[in-house]
Order: structure tokens, then sequence, then C-alpha cells
């Protein structure tokens, strides 16, 4: 005669082993694919580098300077010399006009406002004898520096 | 009765001496059992600690253990100057070789350029390993997977490329075919590379190194020089932006056989730096006060020295303040600077300046400088103008640093997690004394020899400087020049220092028969200054500022030449 408990002990037995199993197939599986994608992502890494090489041989400074010399028609920046303030007062108003106090304010007024070339020669026409422009930057360096302009305009 | 008692005693004799000798083999059981118990935990707790650190060195690297993988290698912008990539070798087991004639003629039809004689006699050999051909082509691959002898296998190697080929050349150094580091930062970081994974970056620049590679090449054609080298060093942090020697290689095919080529000119190379050593002995006079910027000192007679006479190079024929001693690159007004502060004074501060040793730098390449054997006076007045001692270009420029830097001399490194610039700061001058170098360094190339370094919107300061090279005779040879010019800009906040040398540059139309450091390689410097400007903020400047220290060494100069 079987007892109860026997049969349901033989019961629990059997669905926990075919679990077991189950679980164990199941985890089989998963290794595999984490394997798998181990190795794809292991690939992709190796092509991410080869990648990478390529990408910084392509970008060589020698190669892209080639590159630009042949297909882009630039140039090295060059700043155009700035005024400064001191190159400013160059052309204000002589000192011995006495009605020029006034005009001589205004006239800076106007050069700070305007800042154009065409302001500062038509003021250089009005003053007679300029002071000598104690400019800095040194006229070799820039061969039609704004600079130069001025100073042909004083007439020295 | 008697007798059965007497059987029984007996019997419970025996019985108990049966008991008593079971007891005992019992006993030894157990002691057996228990000992080889403790004896196997004991290896256990061995093998947990200890032993894993014994059986690491155990462990042999076999003559065909295939190239490792070694880190990235970087620039300061993350671009990539070194890296591994996965490819395959061929190898073969002699073992499965049934016919070595005829493979070694089907591997041969696939690899030209292997003998198959040779290849032959390596697959009668009796080993179970024979390399083949490493870095096998994917074409390579699949013709070897034609043959199909079962002889032949393929192993998962890493090859070392430098995809910006000759760019670094002796700063990234080379690895051999087996992936060991063999030169430069390979060689010095070999086992870091090795086992840390991750990307190694360095302080150099791509495009800073470009430019001065390819400025430093174009002065050379221009004089004809057989060799070139340029630095860049930030003053401060003593991070290396750029390191260039020519003639270089490429490191992927490396030659070791050209010596030449493979020759580190900033670090293993020591020349007579010539002038660019007077701002060191300027320094060192006035930091000991036995000159001021306004002394007076006259040069119109070339200085003799016991049987030597020390003349310049651009003669004077009245007196001079030291200001103009410094600007026009007097030897005679340099010398009797030297010897009014005297040979130990300026033997110790070149001591102290790193004259005296290899120079520190995360490379393996490091030249020794070259020292009078013995140190006389004399040798103090050469070598205040920078003859008479060889040291690096490195040294010069890690020196210069400290002069403009307000004293301290860094310590010059590649890698950014360099771990030798963990030292104590060494200061050699007082910041007062640097700012006067600084402005001094400005005059020259304001108006002095350096004067084709200087730029529109930076204050740039420099020092040539000039050498003869010493012959095989051991004599100086007037027409073989190593004419440098060592750069510090902004002068008036000094950030970076760059040196440029040109090894026996010759003179050209263009620069009147000159090949001095001043026509050389001070417009190399000027060149790469205006390229660098735009990238770097702290060059990015619209104007000049007014610089104090130079305006106050300009009353110095008494006439204008």
């Amino acid at each position: 005669m079987i007892r109860i408990s026997t049969l349901v002990w033989l019961i629990l037995s059997i669905v926990t082993g075919s679990l077991l199993f189950n679980f164990g197939q199941k985890t089989e599986d998963q290794r595999h694919a984490i394997a798998l994608l181990e190795k794809k992502i292991d690939r992709e890494q190796q092509s991410l580098n080869i990648l990478q090489a390529e990408w910084s041989y392509l970008n060589r400074p020698e190669r892209l300077r080639a590159l630009s010399d042949k297909h882009l028609d630039l140039e090295q920046i060059k700043r155009l010399p700035q005024l400064q303030d001191e190159d400013v007062d160059v052309i204000s108003a002589p000192p011995e006009k006495e009605e020029g106090k006034d005009k001589q304010k205004s006239a800076k007024t106007t050069v700070h406002k305007d800042q154009g070339k065409f302001a500062f020669s038509k003021r250089l026409e009005d003053t007679p004898k300029p002071a000598p422009p104690p400019i800095k930057t040194d006229p070799k360096k820039s061969e039609k520096s704004f600079a130069d302009v001025l100073q042909n305009l004083g007439g020295e | 009765m008697r007798g059965i008692h007497r059987r029984i005693t007996t019997l419970q004799g025996e019985y108990v001496q049966n008991f008593e000798r079971a007891r005992t083999r019992f006993f030894a059981l157990v002691m057996f059992f228990s000992l080889a118990f403790l004896i196997v935990v004991g290896r256990l707790v061995y093998l947990m600690g200890p032993g894993i650190l014994a059986g690491d060195q155990i462990v042999q690297v076999s003559q065909n253990a295939p190239a490792p993988k070694r880190a990235n290698i970087v620039d300061r912008n993350g671009m990539l100057i070194a890296t591994s990539l996965e490819t395959k070798s061929l190898y073969a087991d002699p073992k499965f070789v049934k016919d070595a004639k005829k493979l070694a003629f089907k591997i041969a039809e696939i690899f030209p350029g292997l003998d198959a004689s040779e290849l032959e006699s390596d697959l009668n050999k009796k080993s179970r390993f024979v390399w083949v051909k490493r870095h096998l082509t994917p074409k390579q691959q699949a013709a070897v997977l034609e043959i199909g002898d079962p002889a032949l296998n393929v192993q998962t190697e890493y090859r070392r490329v430098y995809p910006q080929d000759h760019l670094f050349s002796h700063v990234i150094g080379y690895t051999n075919i087996d992936g060991q580091g063999i030169a430069g930062l390979e060689k010095y970081y070999d086992d870091i590379l090795l086992s840390d994974q991750k990307d190694m970056v360095l302080n150099l620049d791509t495009a800073l190194q470009d430019i001065l590679r390819s400025e430093t090449q174009k002065s050379m054609q221009e004089f004809s020089a057989i060799g070139g080298s340029g630095i860049v060093m930030d003053v401060n942090s003593g991070e290396i932006l750029a390191m260039v020697s020519l003639p270089d290689f490429d490191p992927n095919k490396p030659d070791p056989s050209d010596t030449t080529a493979m020759f580190n000119r900033n670090t293993v190379g020591v020349y007579e730096m010539g002038s660019t050593f007077k701002p060191f002995a300027f320094a060192a006079a006035l930091e000991d006060k036995v000159t001021r910027v306004n002394k007076i000192y006259d040069v119109s007679e070339p200085l003799k020295y016991g049987r030597f006479r020390i003349r310049d190079y651009h003669p004077y024929k009245r007196p001079i303040t030291a200001t103009e001693v410094f600007i026009h690159s007097s030897n005679i007004g340099t010398a009797q600077m030297a010897l009014d502060l005297g040979t130990e004074k300026l033997k110790d501060f070149y001591d102290d300046l790193g004259f005296f040793d290899k120079v520190t730098i995360d490379l393996p390449e490091r030249g020794s400088p070259i020292l009078p054997s013995v140190w006389r006076e004399v040798n103090t007045v050469t070598a205040s103008y920078g003859h008479g001692i060889a040291v690096s270009p490195l040294h010069v420029v890690r020196a210069t640093a400290a002069m403009v830097n307000g004293g301290t001399l860094p310590y010059p490194h590649l890698a950014q997690n360099a771990q030798h610039t963990d030292k104590p700061q060494i200061s050699v001058i007082s910041p007062e004394t640097s700012d006067m170098i600084a402005g001094l360094l400005a005059l020259t190339v304001e108006k002095g020899t350096g004067s084709k370094a200087a730029h529109q919107d930076i204050w740039v300061g420099g020092k040539t400087g000039t050498s003869e090279k010493i012959s095989a005779t051991g004599r100086y040879e007037e027409k073989k020049l190593l004419s440098s010019f060592v750069g510090v800009f902004p002068a008036d906040n000094p950030q970076y220092v760059m040196l440029v040398s040109v090894d026996e540059p010759k003179g050209t139309k263009k620069s009147f028969g000159f090949a001095t450091g001043g026509w050389t390689s001070a417009p190399v410097v000027g060149k790469t200054i205006e390229y660098m400007k735009p990238s770097m903020p702290s060059l990015n400047v619209a104007n000049k500022k007014p610089f104090p220290t130079l305006a106050a060494l300009e009353k110095f100069i008494t006439e204008e030449d």
C-alpha cells in the first residue's frame, strides 16, 4: 500500500527535478548568448579600433595641409593693425588754434564715433600741420598698414 | 574447573591484548589521516596566500607567446598616436608535417620574400611550434586556409600601429614584433602599457608637433643642414607640448641600423649650446649682485686669458652696459661677469640647473652631459657663453624655463600622469632676477640678435646661440655650426619655452652668408608662435600690453648702432 506522503514526496521530487533541469538548460542557453554577445562586442571593439586608427591616419596634419593647399584658397590669418588711443590723438586739431579748443574735443568724438577711414582723412585735410604720429606699429611688418596711410596723408 | 578457568583467563587476556592492539592501530590511523588532512589544509592556505605571488613568478613568458595587446597612446586632445590592432599569425606544428618540402613550397607561394628552404628546415624541427609568418593580411589568411594542411594553424595576435607615421618617431619609440617596447615611451612605460588597458594620455599636441616639425624641416632645407631639433615646453608645469628631432623614422617600420635617424637629438645628443647659456651666467651674476643691468663693461679689446683670446662676434669699440652685453651677446662682457662671480659659484649654479646629470624626462634615451675633466678658471670663462660644456637641448629648455617662470626648475614630462614629477620643487633664482631675465630676453628680440623671432601681438623673448662643432680631431670647425634659438613667450607673462637647433647649416644668399641662430632658428620659433597663437588661449591676445621691465631696461641701451 502506497502511503499518501510517499506519493506526495515522489511528485515533489519529480517536479523539482524537472524544474532544476529546465533552469540548468536555460542558464546554459543564456551563457551561450552571453558568449555570442561578448564575441560581437569584441568584434565591434576591433572595428572601432581600426576606424579610430584610420581616422587618426586620415587626420595627419601633413595630409590635411596638402589637401587644404590643393583645394582651399586660404591664407594665414593676418590681423590688421589696430588703432591705439594715442594714435587717435594725432589727428586732433593743433593746440595753437585758439578757437580750436572746442573743435578739438568735437574732432576727437567724431573720430571715435565714425571709426572710419573717411573721417580720418577728412580731418587730416583740415589740419595743416599735424603732430608727428607716435605710431608704434612697425610699417615694415605690414606693407600697407593703416598707419602708412595716415603718415602719407600727413605729408611727411 | 581449574583448566576452564585458566582458559577463560587466557581468552580474556587474549581479548584484552587484541583490544589494545586495535586501539593502537586505530589511533595511528587517526593520526595519519589528521596529519594528511593538515598537510592538505596547509597547502591550500599557502596557495591562497603567498603561493599566488610565487606562482606568478614561475610562469615564464614562452618564446612563442603571441604579441599582446598594448594600451592606446593618445595626444592631449585624444588623437590616436599608437594603437594595437588584432591580426592573425601563421604557425606550424612540425609533428604533423608530412612533406616539409611540398608544404614549404606552397607557403612560400603565398608570401613573397619568404625563403622556402629556410622554412623547410624549420618545418623539420623537433619542436611543436614554429612561427611561419606574423601578421597576415586577410587575403593571405584565406590563401593559407586553401592549403588546408593540418600542421598549419593561425594564432590571434596584436600588432602595434602608429597612424601618425613619422610625426612622433623619437618620442613614441617603437615595439618589436613580439609587442615589447624597444625605444621611447613604448619602452619607458612598457609595464603600464601592457598591464593597464586605459588610454595613455600625453601632453603632446599633434598639430603643434606638426608645425614645429615642418618649420624646422623648412629651415633645414633652406640652409642645407644635416639635422634639426625643436622642443616646446610649458615653463611652469614642465609639460612637453612638442618634441621634434630630424631626421626621423617611421615607427611602423623602424630600422635600428639607421643610427642617425634613430638618434633623439633632444635628449640623447649633447652639444655645446653656445650663447643660449648666457642667460644662466647672467642670472647667476645678477643673483649674486656682482653685476647690475647698468654696469659698464669694456669690451673693446679681446679678453686675454692665458693662451686664449676671447673675441666677440659683433665687436664693439666702446664700453657698453650689461644690458647691451646681453642683447648683443658679447662673449667678452659675459666672461668678465663670470670671472667676477667666481668659478665655484658658477659651477654650483650650473649644478643646481641640472647640467651635471642626465636630464629628467620619461624617456629611456638620455645622454650624459660632457663636462671639463678639471674645472679651471678658463672653463668658467668658456662655460659662461656655452662652450667647453655639452648638454642636451632639453637641459637648456628646462633651465631657461626656470630663468623666466619665477625661478623654479620644472620637471619635463611627456605623459600626463608621469610619476617622476612628484619631486620637491627646486628654486634656483629669485622672482626678481627671473623677471629681469625675461625682460632682457624680450629686449634681445626687440633690439638685438633675435629679431627674426618677433611677433606682432606677443612679446617674444629669446636668445640666439651659435657654436662651432668640434671635429674628430678635437678642433673647433668654423664651417660646422650648431645654430640655436631659445624663445620664451609671452615674455611679459612667460607660458612657453621653445628651443630650435639646426645642425650644420650653410649660409645662403638671402642670409648674406650667415648661418647663425638668428637666421636659421629664430624664424622657426617666430613662425611656430604665429601658427600656435589661434589655438592657445594664453596666446590669444590682440595687442602687446605695456611691458614695464622691458621699458626700464631699454634705458640702458647707450647708443644705437
